[in-house]
């Protein structure tokens, strides 16, 4: 009796696992159904284009400050002269960063040879310098004046050799955003009026940017890649710009820029000389005359920092020399 | 080749229609002119005091980098603003918005590369809901724009960036003392064109900007700016002086 009760249960447990199959195997599963995405209104684009916008926003005004450079400038003729980066060109981490930051203030010699991976023989310079970035009004526009310098080597024809004079000693770089677009649009006026500038996509962290070089119509195909690495609360910026001959890298210049203190913001940000409506001249001038009025008011900084040079002319501990 | 007789026969056949069309060119014209007494007469012309783009035109493009640097050179130096923003596309006087402000351009590097900072403002305009409309409101109270030359292409690249930190840009071709430049706009979507005339003139004592913001060639708003050197001439030589106590 046991056993038939036993056998009983059993067939019907095995029947109910049955049906249960069944009516899986009955509805279709669809193996797409939760990685399908939601299809794309003109809502959620805007949602997109709006996020992009606080992202370029946030990210434009970490450039703001005043920066000591260090760095490193790498030069192949055989293409390989990103070979040192450790990693190629798509990882910008901090492990990358942290390499640049050790080899620029590593070699206090201002030039040497490194052998790369490949066993070519590629030189390297180490690069000193310095950056003054503002931030324009209340808005994410950033306008910086860098001054970069290296040892020049130039050929026996006279010319500069690859990558051998340093054209940013000073250079003047913009940087903006286009919403439409959701790009981020620079310009960059080097020390012989060229310029120089594209737009650059943000994905994370990185800015990168790809442009054709400036002076470059009798050259075979030439690009610059720019990478901007700014990460949020860190008090360095790195760049990397690469120079891309027949496809082929032929120099990079990796920038290590630390913040100075952060009180450099303030400075920078006051150094340029806003024009003043007639106004705003009339009220300065009563503020000027309160001043006066006033012998025991003291000094105010802001009205101090007013009066610095516009561009500042940075002292290199190492002396460095430009080609002007 | 065409033969002598040909060309004898394609002459007589000319002076054929000649006979035969001529009589008939007098009793045209004077049907036209009667016509033209029938008609109304004309409405008085309105006072055209700008120049929409030049379709046609003799000037060449210029391609000597000297004379683009010449042209850079003349926006060094500091400048007063005025002018007007029309927000009307019918360009309505009631529309105008009277422009005033300040700017200041800086050269450096040997081209020069200049850089300006600008403070241009108007009277607030919105729209009837109280809606923002494209130049009502100024955003260049402070802008700058950085000017540099462009030697592949023979111009001159720019971008200006508003205190909102939009950038708008491009490459400018220079046509006698008018750089013109035209690029996407960067705040509406396409189809707008941002179209930027700026003329220099060569004493360097007076700029005119111009920027049309067009969407299928409709205008939305123009905005004209005309920009008055305060001080000398850069490069020209000061006025004599006399000095105290020297002879006259």
């Amino acid at each position: 009796m046991k056993l038939c009760l036993r056998f009983h249960c059993t067939a019907l447990l095995a029947m109910g696992a049955l049906l249960a199959a069944g009516n899986a195997a009955a509805v279709p599963r669809d193996p797409f159904a939760v990685q399908a995405l939601e299809p794309d209104t003109p809502e959620t684009k805007e949602a997109r284009r709006l996020q992009m916008a606080h992202d370029m926003d946030v990210w434009l005004r970490r450039l703001v400050g005043r920066f000591r450079i260090e760095g490193v400038s790498y030069v192949d003729a055989q293409g390989m002269g990103g070979a040192q980066q450790g990693g190629g060109g798509s990882s910008q981490g901090s492990s990358q960063g942290s390499s640049s930051s050790s080899g620029a203030s590593g070699s206090d010699s201002s030039s040497s040879s490194q052998g790369s991976s490949s066993g070519t023989e590629a030189s390297a310079k180490t690069v000193k310098g310095m950056e003054d970035c503002i931030g324009l009004g209340t808005g994410a526009g950033v306008q910086c004046v860098v001054n970069v310098v290296w040892d020049e080597d130039w050929g026996a024809d006279g010319q500069p050799a690859e990558a051998g004079v340093s054209s940013l000693a000073p250079a003047m770089i913009e940087y903006g955003f286009d919403p439409v677009a959701s790009r981020i649009s620079y310009l960059q006026v080097d020390n012989q009026s060229f310029a120089q500038g594209g737009a650059g996509t943000l994905k994370g962290d990185t800015l990168t940017s790809r442009t054709r070089c400036v002076n470059s119509a009798a050259m075979p195909p030439c690009a610059q890649v720019l990478r901007i690495y700014a990460p949020e609360g860190a008090s360095y910026v790195q760049m990397w710009i690469d120079t891309e001959k027949n496809y082929e890298r032929t120099s990079t210049l990796m920038l290590y820029l630390r913040r100075t203190s952060p009180d450099d913001k303030g400075d920078a940000a006051s150094n340029v000389k806003l024009p003043q409506l007639p106004a705003d001249q009339d009220k300065s001038k009563q503020n000027q005359d309160k001043t006066k009025q006033d012998p025991t008011q003291p000094p105010n900084p802001q009205r101090q920092r007013q009066s610095a040079p516009r561009f500042p002319s940075p002292s290199f501990p190492g002396g460095g020399r430009s080609r002007r | 080749m065409v033969s002598g007789n040909t060309a004898m026969k394609v002459l007589r056949l000319g002076l054929a229609c000649a006979v035969v069309l001529l009589p008939g060119w007098p009793v045209a014209a004077a049907q036209a002119d009667a016509a033209a007494l029938a008609r109304p007469p004309p409405a008085p012309a309105e006072p055209i005091d700008e120049l929409d783009e030049i379709v046609v035109t003799g000037a060449r493009r210029v391609r000597n980098p000297q004379k683009i640097v010449d042209w850079l050179k003349r926006l060094v130096g500091q400048f007063s603003y005025d002018g007007y923003v029309d927000l009307s596309s019918e360009g309505a006087p009631q529309g105008r918005r009277a422009v005033k402000g300040a700017g200041d351009c800086t050269g450096f590097g040997p081209g020069p590369g200049v850089q300006c900072v600008m403070k241009a403002i108007w009277p607030e305009a919105r729209g009837s809901n109280g809606e923002e409309i494209p130049g009502g409101i100024s955003t260049l109270a402070p802008a700058m724009v950085l000017y540099g030359l462009d030697p592949d292409y023979m111009g001159i690249r720019y971008l200006q960036l508003d205190n909102r930190g939009i950038a708008e840009g491009g490459l400018g071709e220079l046509d006698g003392e008018t750089l013109t430049s035209k690029a996407p706009c960067a705040t509406l979507p396409a189809p707008c064109q941002r179209i930027t005339r700026i003329n220099a003139h060569p004493d360097g004592k007076l700029i005119q900007m111009q920027i049309d913001i067009q969407r299928e060639d409709q205008r939305l708003v123009r905005f004209m700016f005309v920009m008055h050197r305060v001080g000398p001439v850069p490069g020209a030589e000061p006025a004599a002086t006399p000095r105290p106590g020297a002879p006259r």
